[in-house]
């Protein structure tokens, strides 16, 4: 039961930041900004592709949501594997914000390599074979 | 036509040499064509030349510059990071991706703009120039031969310049500037940028044409961050030439340092909120403390991942005893 609520809380957590990540950048354009605006690493690409990468990393969320197990896994290590990709042919400007959450400031002083490797390994833990079945 | 920067033409200061001896600034002699238009190219660490990940086409003058920056995307073209623009009036900054346009007075409080003395030592001209009653020579060692003025130059700069403040050194090899060092802290200089493969234009003065600008983290004692600058189509500029400014769509939403306003399709909206003047030291004292949790935040990665590995094995074991 225990093992149960813990792995139903991981996914939960995980769905969230998915749906945070997805929805921040497509409510980006309509939160009020500063009078400084520093650009940020993801605002440099093009409109189409943030837009894009917003609606999967949603779709992820409810599928996670929606129970499904693989297919977001796989869905949620490609897109990091591609972030982790961009971040090394397109480096970020020193001390650059990410954008990875649009203009929400979470975790904004991590660096976003670290973030992406704590959540593709929550997101590993949670793989059918591993943390889901064994908590059930 | 031809420009040659006396070093202050104007200035009465004296100082002094490893000799003791007492000479006036004038001495030196640096000399670069006054205006001219180019492509750079940045390139990090010593990757291959086709790896460069910006492109700015800029205009550099003494008295305005202008930069359209681009992220290239191999596959996908080109896209537009920003335009900066700016001369002794006003400044322009446009982020076409935010629909945001920022004027200010930047250019004319600093002389320069982010980025341009990675593209050009025509900065440390203008501060030269223009700003010699917030520098203080420190020592000057030169000498002149027939090619031009070499030696160094050491320059304690205040932060009032918009150059990095500090101690700094100029390295000047036949009247050029081949080396800028800048703003020292604990016997390390945080930006180090070094000119390089000087050609010579039409009007018989030089540019360089492959930049090395190195960076160090402001917390970290590690290693810089080494940026190629490869310039390219180089072509100098007639005198009365000036860059336009950028366009300003009606799509973009203008915050005015000047007037302190807030501007959408030339409509006033509202006085400009400044945040927190204390934000940036915040910045730099929350540095320390984001590179800890960086860390802490790829351990705790790599133990999920373990305890995936450990987890699968004991199943795996379990599936088959």
């Amino acid at each position: 039961m225990i093992g149960r609520v813990f792995r139903n809380l991981l996914l939960w957590g995980i769905g969230m930041i998915w749906a945070l990540a997805g929805v921040s950048k497509l409510l980006g354009p309509f939160l009020s900004s500063d009078a400084n605006p520093q650009p940020t690493w993801a605002s440099s690409f093009p409109n189409g592709l943030t837009v894009s990468i917003a609606i999967l990393e949603c779709v992820i969320a409810l599928l996670i949501f929606a129970r499904f197990r693989w297919t977001p896994l796989i869905a949620g290590s490609v897109l990091l594997s591609a972030f982790l990709v961009a971040l090394w042919i397109w480096p970020m400007d020193y001390q650059q914000p990410c954008g990875c959450f649009g203009k929400i400031e979470i975790f904004h002083t991590i660096d976003p390599v670290s973030k992406i490797i704590v959540f593709g390994g929550l997101n590993t833990l949670t793989c059918p074979h591993i943390l889901y079945h064994s908590l059930c | 036509m031809r420009w040659t920067w006396s070093i202050l033409a104007a200035c009465v200061f004296s100082i002094t040499l490893h000799a003791s001896d007492v000479v006036v600034l004038e001495d030196i002699q640096i000399s670069i064509a006054d205006s001219y238009t180019g492509t750079a190219f940045f390139v990090v660490d010593s990757r291959e030349e086709s790896s460069a990940w910006k492109k700015v086409d800029f205009s550099i003058g003494m008295d305005y510059l202008s930069m359209n920056v681009y992220q290239i995307l191999p596959g996908l073209g080109e896209s537009v990071m920003e335009a900066r623009y700016g001369d002794f009036r006003e400044s322009w900054l446009i982020h076409p991706s935010r629909f945001q346009a920022t004027r200010s007075k930047r250019f004319a409080n600093t002389l320069t703009d982010a980025g341009e003395v990675d593209l050009s030592p025509m900065p440390i001209l203008r501060m030269l120039l223009n700003r010699m009653d917030q520098l203080e020579i420190k020592e000057m060692d030169i000498e002149k031969t027939s090619e031009g003025t070499n030696g160094l130059v050491t320059l304690q700069i205040s932060d009032a310049t918009g150059m990095s403040p500090g101690y700094s050194e100029i390295d000047v090899v036949d009247g050029r500037i081949v080396e800028y060092r800048a703003n020292k802290i604990k016997d390390k200089f945080m930006v180090i940028v070094e000119y390089g493969e000087w050609v010579q234009l039409p009007c018989g003065e030089h540019v360089p044409t492959l930049n090395v600008s190195k960076v160090r983290p402001t917390d970290s004692d590690g290693n810089m961050i080494i940026q190629t600058v490869q310039i390219k189509d180089i072509a100098e500029n007639e005198a009365s030439y000036r860059p336009e400014k950028p366009q300003i769509t009606p799509d973009l939403t203008i915050i005015d340092h000047i007037d302190g306003v807030t501007k959408i399709d030339g409509e006033v909206i509202a006085p400009i909120q400044y945040g927190d003047q204390s934000a940036s030291s915040q910045a730099t004292s929350s540095a320390d403390s984001g590179r800890k949790a960086s860390e802490l935040f790829v351990w705790l990665g790599v133990g999920f991942v373990v305890l995936a590995g450990i987890i699968l094995g004991i199943r795996t074991k379990a599936a088959r005893g």
